[in-house]
């Protein structure tokens, strides 16, 4: 009956360092966040478009390969050496975190980096002034900090 | 089933995680998120809080009809349960189709709201789904009303905010619905949820 979250079997919540970009892209494919880190915090209009194009590859990924009914859709598509990995909950928000091809990512890390995302974003459906169906981008500085921590350098 | 209540009973719902402490690492965090307890919500509260709800509206709309209040107790529901929805299907798999999703409803949705499952589900397999709880937790403590027009008209206002609940909830897994409720003698209550076909 409880709802806490599963123990992960991930021993030391690890996240890839190195993220270049997480979106966040609402029920109608419109942009909720887009978050860059680091050196490309300066080309976020690319970031608009690559999580534009992503939306093409999540549909595709819905359409074809839906037999696991994971949350979790894996690496969707390489563009101009970033990887793009999709998630899409279970109401159709979808979250995607770009990564360059030079970065040694696992599976594990990137599932556990949506995990935060995915509860970060629950937290902001419990703030009252939030509305679920707006199109506006999310303007919550909390939101961002927690997104913020993922591309932390991890400390090992 | 349920005695006086001494003490407060709580009703546990998600554990996501409600770390207000600045991120000071990574691992700080993702200890907090993993590690954070189930939320409780004491039911006495909760009760008060509905029972309150009605008449409170009432006297704040003034010269509203008793459908504006009605109204907007279902869109409170629905508000609440958007939101709820996106907690609990978190680690939920993705939903294979409507059925799945009723039923989604009436397990796991009703036991966190409820503090039980549906006990019948019907389905007229073309869109129309009738939920049945035979002990409504949320009329555990009233009284009176046991005929099917004495029932449905005195829980009526009592029964529009888990109509919205239900709603806000398939609307958040992305189903246009009408859900409307019924009871036939406390503490019985039935739900009636008609998918627009075609999503």
């Amino acid at each position: 009956m409880s709802y806490s979250r599963p123990t992960s079997t991930i021993p030391v919540p690890r996240y890839p360092n190195g993220i270049a970009c997480i979106a966040v892209v609402g029920k109608q494919n419109n942009p909720l966040l887009i978050q860059t880190f680091g050196n490309a915090a300066d080309q976020e209009l690319k970031y608009h478009y690559l999580a534009h194009m992503s939306c093409d590859y999540v549909d595709e990924k819905l359409r074809s390969g839906s037999k696991s009914g994971d949350l979790y859709l894996g690496l969707l598509c390489t563009i101009e050496s970033q990887n793009v990995y999709g998630y899409m909950t279970n109401t159709r928000v979808k979250f995607l975190i770009v990564i360059p091809t030079t970065v040694p990512t696992k599976d594990s890390e990137v599932k556990a980096a949506f995990d935060v995302i995915h509860s970060a974003y629950i937290d902001l459906l419990g703030n009252p002034f939030y509305d679920p169906d707006s199109t506006q981008m999310v303007a919550s500085p909390r939101f961002r900090a927690r997104l913020q921590t993922l591309a932390a350098p991890v400390a090992s | 089933m349920s005695s006086a209540l001494p003490t407060y009973s709580t009703t546990s719902v998600s554990g996501g995680s409600i770390n207000n402490a600045p991120p000071s690492s990574v691992s700080a965090v993702g200890a907090t998120s993993l590690a954070s307890g189930p939320l409780l919500v004491a039911e006495p509260a909760l009760f008060g809080l509905l029972i309150e709800m009605g008449p409170a509206l009432e006297a704040a709309m003034t010269g509203g009809a008793r459908e504006a209040v009605f109204f907007k107790m279902e869109m409170l529901g629905y508000n609440v349960g958007q939101r709820l929805v996106e907690r609990l299907a978190k680690d939920h798999a993705r939903f294979t189709d409507t059925l799945d999703v009723v039923k989604f409803i009436c397990k796991e949705f009703w036991m966190a709201v409820f503090r039980k499952q549906v006990d019948n589900l019907k389905t007229n397999h073309r869109g129309v789904y009738v939920l049945q709880d035979n002990n409504f937790r949320w009329f555990m403590n009233a009284s009176g009303a046991t005929t099917l027009q004495d029932a449905t008209q005195a829980m009526t206002p009592f029964l529009w905010f888990p109509c919205g609940l239900i709603r806000g909830a398939l609307a958040g897994l992305g189903y246009a619905t009408v859900v409307m409720a019924e009871s036939v003698g406390i503490p019985q209550c039935t739900f009636q949820i008609k998918i627009a076909t075609g999503r």
